[in-house]
């Protein structure tokens, strides 16, 4: 026939526009009657859908009544903004709790996505601190959307102005439970069985934004877990609370934090992004056996 | 580095529509944020029906949405599309109402029976004239259709959503979830296809 197309692109293109159908498609649907029953199917399909779309009730009155009933008024901007990378956080990652507990080493390639802080204008602490710290998630994370929450293994590695976490998920890319890494029976529809990201020290009301997603961080002093959980409340997005213990007192400058007894704790509140990478069971399995060593 | 080069280029571009209802909003002017509400309370609260499938808790929370929008407008970055800025707010809020929803154990959000979807329709042919039968029977292909949608995986059905039901274009589908028009291309192309075969399986396509 001479055309370009085969049938696996044209079903690849008849699903991605079934508008706007290139000539060579048009040419190849003419010739293959399948291709072309298919193509019907593509319009029928957008038209059901687009027909059993629910209707849309009167939101704009019910707002604009409730700002003006309520008094609302836009909140003044925050006086400190930055622009600093921030990576990838999961969507299961809700509420995390992490505890510094041990010395330890920087995963390679975290030791590279350090580069660049000072540069990247974010808060740095003068205080002498160990290069890194290899931290202990001890609270679980609570997911939310699809699947439920539940124990994860995860590591976190702070430097002296960054701290990076790896958290591996107790159930796999399938929803199955990840026998390997976990007790806690999981269900989760998507696909997220790690990740890694990383945590700036942010002075309260500084704002950071991440350059993959544009979602907006702000640091907060808080004093207590309970008041980080309010604080991020009245935001909105992923919260994500860091308690430091006494043993590194010297982690965040007192100038920037406030201390309550043994204990810091910082909220980050910003929003949660889209988790790509996936893993596989041998890999994770993998990284169990050799943390178990 | 690259994320400071946006900086830069923000202070080129012409403000969007969008931008200077947000501009006037900020401004004083709240009829200005009624236009935002007005343009994108569609998309805004079909999202949320999807994710949520009950349609009062979709109602409250797009009410939520664009409340948490108005008081925060002053934080929206103009190098950003405000679709884009809407539709995180949007998403962060289901997520948290889901959360708290899991938290406190209520009805489960995937237990919602039928009756959740009778005001969704119109039962009236072309002329207007009410035909229970065929009324039944439209009725019911929708709530199917509906229930294959939420049967996606997030991506797939906020990219159904937004270019089957919302009609956006592939420039500003590829804007509000922060993806390259090729993905979107094939995210779409990808979504169809489990769309059809779900619907397939229920006998409708």
């Amino acid at each position: 026939m001479g055309h370009k197309y085969d049938c696996k692109k044209a079903l690849d293109d008849i699903f991605s526009d079934t508008e706007a159908l290139s000539d060579d498609l048009l040419c190849h649907l003419e010739d293959c009657p399948e291709c072309k029953k298919q193509y019907e199917k593509a319009k029928e399909l957008c038209s059901l859908v687009k027909k059993s779309a629910p209707d849309v009730p009167d939101i704009k009155s019910s707002v604009l009544a409730k700002i003006e009933k309520e008094n609302i008024t836009p909140e003044k901007a925050k006086p400190t903004r930055r622009r600093l990378p921030v990576g990838t956080l999961a969507a299961a990652a809700a509420v995390l709790v992490i505890y510094i507990s041990a010395n330890g080493g920087m995963l390679p390639d975290m030791i590279n996505r350090a580069s660049n802080e000072e540069e990247a204008g974010f808060v740095t602490s003068d205080c002498a601190v160990p290069e890194t710290v290899e931290c202990e998630i001890f609270d679980s994370t609570e997911s939310s959307g699809a699947g439920g929450g539940g124990s994860n293994s995860t590591k976190l590695y702070a430097s002296k102005t960054k701290t990076t976490a790896e958290t591996v998920f107790d159930y796999k890319a399938d929803g199955t439970q990840n026998a390997a890494l976990a007790e806690i029976p999981q269900t989760c529809t998507e696909a997220q069985t790690k990740e890694s990201f990383s945590i700036y020290s942010l002075a309260d009301g500084a704002e950071a934004e991440d350059s993959d997603s544009n979602r907006i961080i702000t640091g907060a002093n808080v004093e207590s877990e309970t008041e980080a959980a309010t604080e991020a409340d009245d935001n909105y997005g992923y919260q994500l609370f860091i308690k430091l213990s006494k043993r590194f007192p010297d982690r965040i400058s007192e100038e920037l934090y406030k201390k309550t007894g043994d204990e810091i704790f910082i909220s980050f509140v910003g929003e949660i992004s889209d988790f790509e990478t996936e893993y596989t069971e041998e890999a994770l399995i993998e990284y169990a056996e050799k943390n178990a060593k | 580095m690259a994320i400071f080069s946006r900086e830069k280029d923000k202070q080129a571009l012409k403000l969007s529509e969008d931008a200077e209802l947000v501009k006037k909003t900020i401004n004083g002017d709240a009829s200005a944020f009624g236009g935002l509400v007005e343009k994108y309370s569609s998309f805004v609260y079909r999202t949320i029906f999807f994710d949520l499938r009950c349609h009062e808790d979709a109602e409250d929370i797009s009410q939520e949405v664009f409340i948490k929008a108005y008081k925060s407008l002053a934080s929206f970055r103009y190098d950003s599309e405000f679709s884009t800025w809407l539709f995180r707010i949007c998403k962060n809020t289901v997520y948290d109402h889901l959360r708290k929803q899991t938290r406190t154990k209520t009805l489960s959000v995937y237990d919602m029976g039928d009756g959740e979807d009778d005001k969704e329709f119109e039962f009236a042919d072309t002329d207007g004239e009410y035909q229970p039968e065929k009324a039944y029977i439209s009725k019911e292909t929708s709530r199917l259709v509906n229930d294959a949608i939420r049967e996606l995986s997030e991506e797939h059905r906020d990219v159904i959503i937004l270019r089957d039901i919302e009609e956006k274009s592939y420039s500003e589908i590829a804007d509000i979830l922060s993806i390259e028009e090729g993905t979107v291309k094939s995210r779409l192309s990808r979504a169809r296809a489990s769309l059809k075969k779900k619907l397939s399986a229920k006998a409708i396509l």
